[in-house]
C-alpha cells in the first residue's frame, strides 16, 4: 500500500470519524437556511412619530395618509403618526425632549417651502436606516405630488394613472433557451457557492495547519519522515483533507436533494417550486468547473497553511499568520453584492482571475452569469500555476520547518529554505 | 561482509554550525553497536542523516548496502526510535501502531496481528483500545518502541531508548533489545548512559563536537585503556579520606568512588611507586591496591572531557 495512501486514510479518518464532523455536517445546512429565513421574515418595526407640518394642511394629511398606509411588504415599518399643524420653533424643545425621553421614536418637519425645496427634516435618537428613509421619502413624494397636481388642476384619478408603475419581468437567455430570472434565488445561490467554497478552502485549509503543527510540536514528524518523504507526507495530508471536504459536500448535496424530492412529493401545487428550480440551469461542465476551482483553491490555500504550520512553533503564532492567510478569501465575500450586481464588470473579472481570490469569485460569477470561456480557462490556468508554485514552495518549507523547533522561522529563513535542498 | 550501516566522511552543517564533521563509522551486521557522546555531540544528527530525514552536505551513507538517499525502499528494513518521541494523542494505541506499521509496508491484517502480540509482550494488552493521551509517559515510550520493531526490521536504530523510563521499564526495554539481537538483528544504540552501553554494546563509537573520538570493539577499547586504571581500598573510607585523596591530583586522575573503593587513573609520566607511597602516607590502613580494567565511563571521561562543549542544533 502506498505511503501517501496510508497518510490519506489517516488524515481522512481523523476528520470524518469525529463527532464534530457529523454535528457540523448536519447543522450547517440547518443554520444556513435559518439565517436566510431570518433575513426574509425579519419584518419592520412599529414607529411612533410626530409630524410637524408648516406647509398646507392638505400636504400634512396626505403625508400621514401615505405613511400610515398598510405596509407594502413584511419588511416595511408600520407607523403611528400624530399630525401637528403649525410652526416648528415653539414645539422644538418639547419634541427634542420627547425623543430623548423615548416617548416618541422621532419627528418629521414638513417646512413651509417644501414644494420649492423638496426637502423635509427627520430627527430621532438613532440613525434612520435605509428602510425608514425610503418610506419617509416615498410618503413626502406622494404628498408633494398630490399638492402639485392639485395646483396644476390635474384630477386625482389622472394623477394615479400618470404615476402608475412598471414592473420588469427579467429573463436569462442561455444556450438551452430562455429561463426565468429570479434575483432572490440568484442571490441565494451566489452566497451558497461562496459559502461552500470558503468552507472547503479555509475550513479544511486551516485544519491542515493544525495537523502539521500537532505533528511538529508533538515530534511525530521525525518518526513519519523516517518512513515517508516530506512530499508524500504533504500530498497525503492535502488529499486526506480534500477527501473529508468532498464527503461533507456530498452529504450536503444528498440532503438538499432529499429535501427537494420530499417537497415535490408532498406539495400539491409544485409549479412554483419547479419554476424556481428551472431557473437553476447549469450544465455538467459548469458544475465540473466549479469543483475544479474549489479544489485547486483548496490546494493553493492548503499548501499555504501547511507551510505556515511548519514555520511556526506555537498556536498563537499560527493564529496571527492564519488570519493574514485568510484575508484574500474574505474580499469576494465582502464584495458579494457588487459581484452579483456586476458579475461581468472589471472588479469581478479581475478578482476571478487572481489565483488567491478566483477560487471563490469565479464560482460566484458562474452562478450569476454565463462567463466567457476564455476567462474561465485563463483563471484555471493561473490558479493551476499558482497552486503548483505554492505546493512546491510549501513542500520545501514543510520538509525543513517541520523538524525545526524552538522559535518561529523568519521570512529570510523561509526564503532560504525554499531555495535550499534542505 | 556488507555493513548494517556504513558512514564515510559525513559532513552536516546547520547554517553557521558544523554538527557533524568528517565522520566515518562502520557498524557490522548483527550485535549491538553503541554511538556514544555528550549532549550536542552530533549523535542524533548523524542518525537523522543516516535515515535520510536530513540531507547530508558531504560524505556517503549506506544502510544494508544501499544508499537511502538513492533508494528509500531500504528504510522499510530499518526500525527507528528517535530521541524526540511523538505519537498521535487522539488515536487508539492499536491504531497508531498499525498506522506506522503500514507506512513500513505491512498489510493492515498483519499489522493488527503483530500489534496485539507486541502489546501483550510489553504488558500493554489491556490498553490496546485506549487513546494514546491516556497512557503514562513510560507506556507511550513502550508503544513507540513497538512502532519501531513491529515490521521486524533488519536494522534497529534506537536513540536514547531508555531515557525517562523507570528501572522496571528500563529492564523491559533492555530485554527487548537483547531479544532483537538474539533474533539476528543489528541494533544501533545511541546514548550518553555509559553503564547501560557497557552492559549492552559489543562495539562503540564515541563522538564529541561532531567528530569521532574513537571506535572499535568494546573489549579491545577497554584493554587498550586499562593499563593505567587502579582500585584502592582502605580499612575506613570516610569523607575526610575522600578529601585527602582528591588532594593527590598530581598522581591520581579520573578519581571516583565505587562500591569496591576508589578508582583512578595514573598519568603516563608518574611511576607506580610514587602513587603507592602517596597512598600509604594518607594515614589510613590500605587493604587493597589492584590494576583495573577501565570502564567505558572512564574511557569516555578521559577522551571526551576536553571536547564536551555542545554544538547548537536547529
Amino acid at each position: 500500500m502506498s505511503e501517501t495512501f496510508v497518510i490519506f486514510v489517516r488524515e481522512l479518518n481523523s476528520r470524518v470519524r469525529t463527532r464534530a464532523f457529523w454535528i457540523g455536517t448536519l447543522l450547517a445546512p440547518v443554520l444556513t437556511v435559518a439565517i436566510f429565513a431570518l433575513q426574509l421574515i425579519g419584518g419592520g418595526s412599529q414607529r411612533t412619530l410626530v409630524v410637524v407640518n408648516e406647509a398646507s394642511v392638505q400636504i400634512g394629511s396626505n403625508f400621514i395618509e401615505a405613511l400610515t398606509a398598510a405596509p407594502r411588504s413584511e419588511r416595511s415599518n408600520s407607523y403611528r403618526a400624530e399630525l401637528r399643524d403649525g410652526p416648528w420653533d415653539p414645539q422644538r424643545a418639547g419634541l427634542d425632549a420627547d425623543v430623548l425621553a423615548e416617548r416618541i421614536d422621532g419627528y418629521v418637519v414638513i417646512p413651509r417651502d417644501v414644494l420649492a425645496k423638496s426637502e423635509i427634516t427627520y430627527r430621532a435618537r438613532s440613525s434612520a436606516g435605509p428602510t425608514l428613509l425610503r418610506e419617509l421619502e416615498a410618503a413626502a413624494l406622494r404628498a408633494t405630488q398630490q399638492a402639485r397636481s392639485a395646483a396644476a388642476g390635474i384630477p386625482e384619478a389622472q394623477l394615479q394613472e400618470l404615476l402608475r408603475g412598471v414592473k420588469v419581468r427579467a429573463a436569462r437567455l442561455t444556450p438551452a433557451g430562455e429561463r426565468a430570472d429570479s434575483t432572490g434565488l440568484a442571490l441565494l445561490l451566489v452566497y451558497l457557492s461562496a459559502f461552500l467554497s470558503y468552507t472547503i478552502i479555509v475550513g479544511y485549509g486551516v485544519s491542515i495547519l493544525r495537523s502539521v503543527l500537532e505533528e511538529k510540536t508533538s515530534r511525530i514528524a521525525e518518526v513519519l519522515l523516517s518512513s515517508v518523504t516530506a512530499a508524500r507526507l504533504l500530498a497525503g495530508k492535502l488529499l486526506g483533507a480534500a477527501g473529508a471536504a468532498l464527503v461533507q459536500v456530498g452529504m450536503w448535496a444528498a440532503m438538499v436533494a432529499a429535501v427537494l424530492g420530499a417537497l415535490l412529493l408532498v406539495v400539491d401545487d409544485t409549479t412554483g417550486l419547479q419554476r424556481a428550480l428551472n431557473t437553476v440551469d447549469f450544465p455538467a461542465a459548469v458544475w465540473l468547473s466549479l469543483l475544479t476551482f474549489v479544489m485547486l483553491g483548496f490546494l493553493l490555500y492548503g499548501s499555504l497553511f501547511a507551510a505556515i504550520g511548519a514555520a511556526v512553533t506555537t498556536e498563537q503564532e499560527a493564529q496571527s499568520l492564519q488570519t493574514i492567510g485568510i484575508l484574500p478569501t474574505l474580499i469576494p465575500l465582502m464584495m458579494g453584492l457588487r459581484i452579483l450586481e456586476e458579475p461581468s464588470g472589471t472588479f469581478a473579472t479581475v478578482l476571478s482571475l487572481v489565483p488567491f481570490t478566483s477560487p471563490i469569485t469565479m464560482p460566484m460569477r458562474m452562478v450569476a452569469t454565463p462567463v466567457p470561456l476564455w476567462q474561465i480557462a485563463l483563471a484555471l490556468l493561473l490558479l493551476l500555476a499558482g497552486s503548483a508554485a505554492m505546493t512546491w514552495a510549501a513542500g520545501k518549507i514543510f520538509r525543513i520547518g517541520v523538524l525545526s523547533v524552538g522559535r518561529k522561522a523568519t521570512p529570510a529563513e523561509l526564503w532560504r529554505w525554499v531555495r535550499k535542498t534542505i | 561482509m556488507s555493513h548494517a550501516l556504513l558512514i564515510e566522511g559525513l559532513q552536516k552543517r546547520y547554517e553557521e554550525h558544523i554538527a557533524v564533521k568528517d565522520l566515518s563509522l562502520a557498524v557490522p551486521q548483527g550485535g549491538i553497536y553503541g554511538i556514544l557522546g555528550p549532549n550536542g555531540a552530533g549523535k542524533s544528527t548523524t542518525l537523522r542523516v543516516a535515515m535520510n530525514i536530513l540531507a547530508r552536505d558531504a560524505g556517503n551513507v549506506t544502510i544494508l548496502g544501499t544508499d537511502p538517499a538513492r533508494d528509500r525502499r531500504i528504510l522499510a528494513r530499518v526500525g527507528y526510535l528517535p530521541e524526540e518521541r511523538g505519537l498521535y494523542k487522539k488515536m487508539s494505541v492499536r491504531d497508531v501502531i498499525v498506522f506506522f506499521a503500514q507506512l513500513k509496508g505491512l498489510t493492515r491484517s498483519r499489522a493488527l496481528q503483530r500489534a496485539d502480540q507486541w502489546l501483550e509482550r510489553m504488558g500493554l494488552g489491556d490498553w490496546r483500545t485506549a487513546k494514546v493521551e491516556n497512557l503514562s509517559k513510560g507506556m507511550q515510550q513502550k508503544v513507540q518502541f513497538i512502532t519501531a520493531v513491529l515490521h521486524e526490521p533488519d536494522l534497529l536504530i534506537l536513540d536514547e531508548p531508555t531515557a525517562g523510563l523507570d528501572p522496571v521499564n528500563q529492564e523491559v526495554m533492555r530485554e527487548s533489545i537483547l531479544t532483537a539481537r538474539g533474533e539476528g538483528r543489528t541494533v544501533i544504540f545511541c546514548t550518553h548512559n555509559m553503564d547501560q552501553a557497557e552492559q549492552l554494546c559489543e562495539s562503540v563509537c564515541i563522538i564529541a563536537r561532531g567528530e569521532k573520538v574513537l571506535d572499535g570493539r568494546l573489549s579491545e577499547l577497554k584493554r587498550q585503556h586499562s593499563r593505567d586504571c587502579y582500585l584502592v581500598q582502605f580499612e575506613h573510607a570516610d569523607e575526610q579520606l575522600w578529601q585527602r585523596l582528591q588532594g593527590l591530583s598530581r598522581w591520581l586522575t579520573d578519581l571516583r568512588r565505587s562500591d569496591a573503593g576508589f578508582e583512578f587513573a595514573v598519568p603516563a609520566d608518574v611511576a607506580l611507586g610514587e602513587v603507592l607511597q602517596a597512598l600509604t602516607q594518607l594515614g589510613a590502613p590500605l587493604l587493597k591496591f589492584e590494576r583495573l580494567q577501565a570502564s567505558l565511563h572512564q574511557i569516555f571521561l578521559r577522551r571526551v572531557a576536553d571536547r564536551a562543549q555542545p554544538v547548537r542544533h536547529v
